[in-house]
């Protein structure tokens, strides 16, 4: 006896055509705009269309010319050097988080203030006022500028106070409301060398900065010192890291195959070892990793737990040696900085005083222009959001938890906050990535036109040149799928690590 | 439920195709793909009276297509099969690039016959409406809607204000340097802040030809940026701007960019005196004429404008461009479209073209009229619009291009080296051999991907062996060799062609 139809079962088989038609107009759509010029390019990626010679004007068709795009692309020089472009652009995305999480957190308390401190805090805002005013007036239009910009810090502060947080999160918030474009054009004038906020702001200290180098009497010495501080300080923040790592692998946080990814981002820095030819850069680094590997994981630690897995811990231990990686770059570049302070504010003889940067014409500074901007637009954006939501659902038992057990700000923060956050932290590194790869299109349109000198030029912009004024669709089409596979690579890493440094 | 939403949505769709405006007489409706400038409604309509005197049969409604000018939405639809019936191009490279796909008409034998061919226009405009196709025979592709050549406009009241003598009409390099470092440090008492500028641009072309240099070689077959004359010119370019600040940065053009006015922040920063000279083509006094205005109505005389070429170094020269109008090889109304072009030849047009500043008139003889020459309103502009109408005839060269490679490529090699060298990241003899070699290797990868360049390009490798053993035995070259309107010019001028 056959099985009997239940009256609701019969329904839904009964809908499932209307449905489809329903459904009809966004499939068509679906198919026509998305999945078949999906389908088109990855054709194309394998043939030697060019819009020059393979149109509806010429009787031709595009060949089939199999990996040869590929082939191309590994080899051109131009690819890598945008592909590295993207990358560094990318590079200022865990600041970019960090910077939206410490915004969330902030906007999360109630900074709703009363009584005297409102009132100091008035008061300091016009003095500020009062005092950009007066200088203004006699002719120091610059150092104006430069309170101008504190006293609104100060006068958001004060709003803020009276207000309460809806303030704080309206400002934070109001540059997602404008428009890529605009914001790339307002960002050409805060960039603006000679004229900008920007630079206006940082012609007084520098030109403090280059007096006091200048006028010491001991230059080298007084140098010498800052860089030997910073030195110092870049090599304990690289034995933090080791120590970090240490203490993962003798807990067993931490496996040992998975351990040299962690020991190879924190030795990158010997990249950048001056006046030594590449091969030598990078021969040390894969000595100093190997070495530390070995000690750390045969002569430190004690003997790996044969339960553990192949790659335990990768996932939080890379996030340790990225965070202890930026702190030593910036260290280093703050050394080579001070370091090279006395010949560059000495002139024959003369005082030069150190300038801004030409922001987005100097072929080195135009990269972090980019960044410094994206930086702004992700301190209030929907990471932020993502961050206020997620804060608002952990659970208010275990802060109370800690408070009995006498945890500190910091300690509640790594324990019960930062663990709770690690879903949304694992979505916005994801979809970070992953935009990150294929952003930098608008920017360069509508800042650089991907210069100076091809400096901005992230692969998106190249796909698009390639694409659309050389023509080459096919190329333009393998370089596409090329970023289509290493996103997905990424992806895929990230979710198959990052779901274990979640569930951890 | 579907049933119904499905027949509201037909119903609504039938309403609003009902509702759509349609033309009202039923005639062809063509469209033109140009820039948003207001005077294209003025020439329409001048048009739209001439085609009603000149081909009464023939009506046609002609409207401007301003949303679709990108250059990018161009192509794309052009390849589609959608372009608009006109298409405006601004560089005969970007011509070169739409005829490379078939997207343009060839006009050779109807310019005949309705009489818009090379001959009714500047010579110097040749090369960017007339070339070799596929198979190397000269064909024309396009007409001009107007003509550009640049020269420097020189404010005379801002050099009478800093105690420098004028500059003159035709000038070597080293005059150029020696009377803009006198001008730049009377203008910037103050070293550190710069605000006044000799010029406000490198004339690199013109400067580049006036060394006997050149983009490519005579058959177009290589890149020659790395000989002396490459050199040399990028050399000048980074000693004007970063040694002796004759010409502002990148940075400090930027500091003032603005798009307020027509041409955006150099004709206001011309006016105001930060800048001694500008280079730049007539289309200039339709921003100064404005400013011009505010100064009558306060009482002021006008700006007293002067003329002088780009400085050379030993061949005076000029450039020539300008916007191109081309017939759509994928439209409909393809002879009807012709007409248009046809109307860039008549009186009606020109004279509007005379009587707005944008540029030169297409055809030359309406430079020769005295409204051209002495327009009544604007007698300050009198010397400027006669040096601008000879230069067109006499001075100004046609860009050079080369079949193999794109001219956005080359623009794109030769931006990034100036860039790089400007950035101290490559001193000038690197830059000129590292552009050198990319432009070299993308002329060798096109010939790999369309292997139906090879032909051509052997003819002219033969070509270019000739003229070789030629010059290297000092004998002349036959003009008819040389299709580079640089070379046949400067053969001509050095006595090197028959």
């Amino acid at each position: 006896m056959g099985a009997v139809m239940s009256p609701r079962a019969g329904t839904k088989w009964r809908d499932l055509p209307v449905a489809l038609l329903f459904l009809a107009p966004n499939l068509l759509g679906f198919l026509a705009f998305t999945f078949f010029p999906l389908f088109y390019s990855l054709l194309l990626a394998f043939s030697d269309k060019d819009l020059r010679s393979h149109n509806i004007f010429h009787s031709n068709t595009a060949a089939f010319i199999g990996l040869r795009n590929f082939e191309r692309v590994m080899r051109d020089p131009d690819f890598w050097r945008f592909f590295g472009n993207t990358w560094f652009l990318m590079l200022g995305m865990p600041v970019g988080i960090a910077a939206s999480l410490i915004a969330a957190l902030l906007l999360s308390k109630d900074l709703k203030a009363g009584g005297t401190r409102v009132w100091l805090a008035v008061a300091a805002g016009a003095l500020g006022i009062a005092s950009f005013m007066i200088l203004a007036a006699v002719g120091e239009g610059a150092s104006g500028m430069f309170l101008l910009l504190i006293t609104v810090g100060g006068a958001v502060l004060v709003l803020g106070a009276t207000v309460g947080n809806s303030v704080y999160r309206t400002l934070f918030y109001i540059p997602n409301f404008i428009s890529g474009v605009a914001t790339y054009l307002l960002w050409k004038k805060l960039y603006n060398p000679q004229t900008g906020p920007i630079s206006s702001l940082l012609r007084p200290p520098l030109a403090a900065l280059s007096w006091a180098v200048f006028t010491t009497n001991h230059p080298f010495w007084f140098t010498g010192v800052g860089q030997g501080l910073l030195l110092i300080s870049a090599a304990s923040v690289f034995l933090l890291g080791v120590r970090r790592l240490r203490g993962l692998l003798a807990n067993c946080d931490l496996s040992a195959p998975a351990a040299v990814v962690p020991i190879f981002f924190l030795c990158l820095p010997l990249v950048f070892i001056p006046n030594q030819s590449l091969c030598v850069r990078y021969a040390l680094l894969v000595l100093a990793t190997i070495f530390l590997w070995v000690m750390l994981t045969l002569i430190l630690s004690r003997t790996e737990s044969p339960r553990i897995r192949r790659w335990e811990g990768l996932g939080s231990a890379v996030v340790y040696s990225w965070v202890f990686l930026l702190m030593e770059l910036i260290l280093l570049g703050l050394a080579l900085v001070v370091g090279s302070l006395p010949a560059m504010v000495h002139q024959n003889g003369t005082l030069r005083v150190l300038e801004p940067p030409d922001w987005l014409n100097s072929t080195a500074w135009a990269k972090p222009s980019l960044m410094i901007m994206a930086f702004w637009g992700a301190v209030g954006s929907n990471t932020m959001l993502l961050y206020l939501a997620a804060l608002t659902g952990i659970p208010p038992e275990l802060y109370e938890a800690a408070d009995i057990d006498g945890a500190g700000r910091f300690v509640r923060f790594w324990h019960i906050v930062w663990p709770q956050l690690a879903p949304t932290t694992f979505f916005v590194v994801v979809m970070g990535m992953v935009t990150g790869l294929q952003g930098g299109f608008e920017m360069a349109r509508a800042m650089t036109n991907g210069g100076p000198a091809g400096s901005t030029t992230s692969l998106s912009y190249f796909i698009y040149n390639q694409a659309f004024v050389l023509g080459r669709l096919g190329y333009s089409s393998a370089v596409a799928w090329l970023m289509f596979l290493m996103v997905l690579f990424i992806t895929i890493v990230n979710v198959k690590f990052g779901n274990k440094y979640i569930n951890e | 439920m579907f049933l119904s939403s499905f027949l509201v949505l037909l119903a609504a769709s039938a309403i609003n195709s009902f509702l759509e405006p349609r033309t009202p007489t039923g005639l062809p409706t063509l469209y033109w793909v140009t820039d948003p400038n207001p005077a294209r409604t003025r020439q329409i309509e001048l048009f739209q009276k001439w085609l009603a005197i000149h081909h009464p049969t023939e009506q046609y409604i002609l409207k401007v297509d301003a949303a679709n000018a990108d250059p990018t939405k161009r192509v794309i639809q052009a390849v589609s099969g959608i372009a608009d019936d006109l298409i405006d191009t601004y560089s005969g490279g970007e011509l070169r690039y739409f005829q490379a796909m078939g997207a343009t008409k060839d006009l050779t034998t109807d310019a005949m016959d309705l009489n818009f061919g090379p001959q009714q226009t500047f010579p110097a405009t040749e090369p960017d409406i007339y070339f070799s196709d596929a198979q190397g025979f000269l064909r024309q592709y396009a007409f001009p809607c107007n003509v550009n050549t640049s020269l420097l406009f020189v404010n005379r009241k801002t050099f009478q204000n800093l105690g420098v003598a004028q500059p003159p009409v035709r000038w070597s390099l080293e005059q150029f340097q020696e009377i803009g470092s006198r001008f730049v440090a009377a203008g910037n008492p103050d070293p550190r802040q710069r605000t006044v500028f000799f010029c406000d641009s490198f004339a690199l072309n013109p400067i580049r030809r006036s060394l006997g240099q050149d983009i490519f070689n005579e058959t177009g077959t290589r890149c020659i940026l790395d000989r002396p004359g490459g050199v040399a010119v990028l050399q000048l370019d980074y000693e004007w701007t970063r040694v002796y600040h004759l010409i502002p940065t990148t940075g400090e053009k930027n500091s003032v960019s603005t798009a307020a006015t027509y041409g955006g922040s150099t004709p206001q920063l011309f006016n105001s005196g930060n800048y001694g000279m500008v280079f730049i083509g007539r289309y200039l006094l339709v921003a100064l004429r404005s400013f011009d205005q505010t100064r009558r109505a306060r009482g002021e005389p006008p700006l007293d404008l002067g003329v002088a070429e780009p400085p050379n170094g030993g061949f005076p020269n000029t450039d020539c461009g300008g916007r191109f109008v081309a017939v759509y090889a994928g439209g409909k109304h393809q002879r009807l479209a012709e007409y248009f072009l046809q109307f860039l030849t008549s009186a009606e047009y020109n004279m509007e073209t005379v009587d707005d500043p944008d540029a030169l008139p297409p055809n030359p003889i309406y430079t020769e009229t005295e409204a051209f020459v002495h327009p009544t309103d604007y007698p300050n502009e009198w010397s400027v619009h006669r040096a601008f109408a000879e230069a067109a005839r006499n001075l100004s060269i046609g860009d050079s291009y080369s079949p193999f490679v794109a001219s956005a490529a080359v623009l794109e090699e030769d931006n990034d080296a100036i860039d790089m060298m400007m950035n101290d990241l490559l001193t000038p003899e690197q830059a000129a051999r590292r552009e050198t070699d990319r432009i070299n290797s993308e002329i060798q990868r096109n010939l790999d991907e369309d292997p139906s360049l090879r032909a051509e390009y052997d003819r002219r490798i033969d070509l270019q062996k000739k003229i070789d053993a030629r010059r290297a035995s000092g004998k002349t070259i036959p003009l008819a060799w040389l299709e580079d309107p640089f070379y046949r010019k400067y053969y001509q001028f050095k006595g090197w062609a028959q």
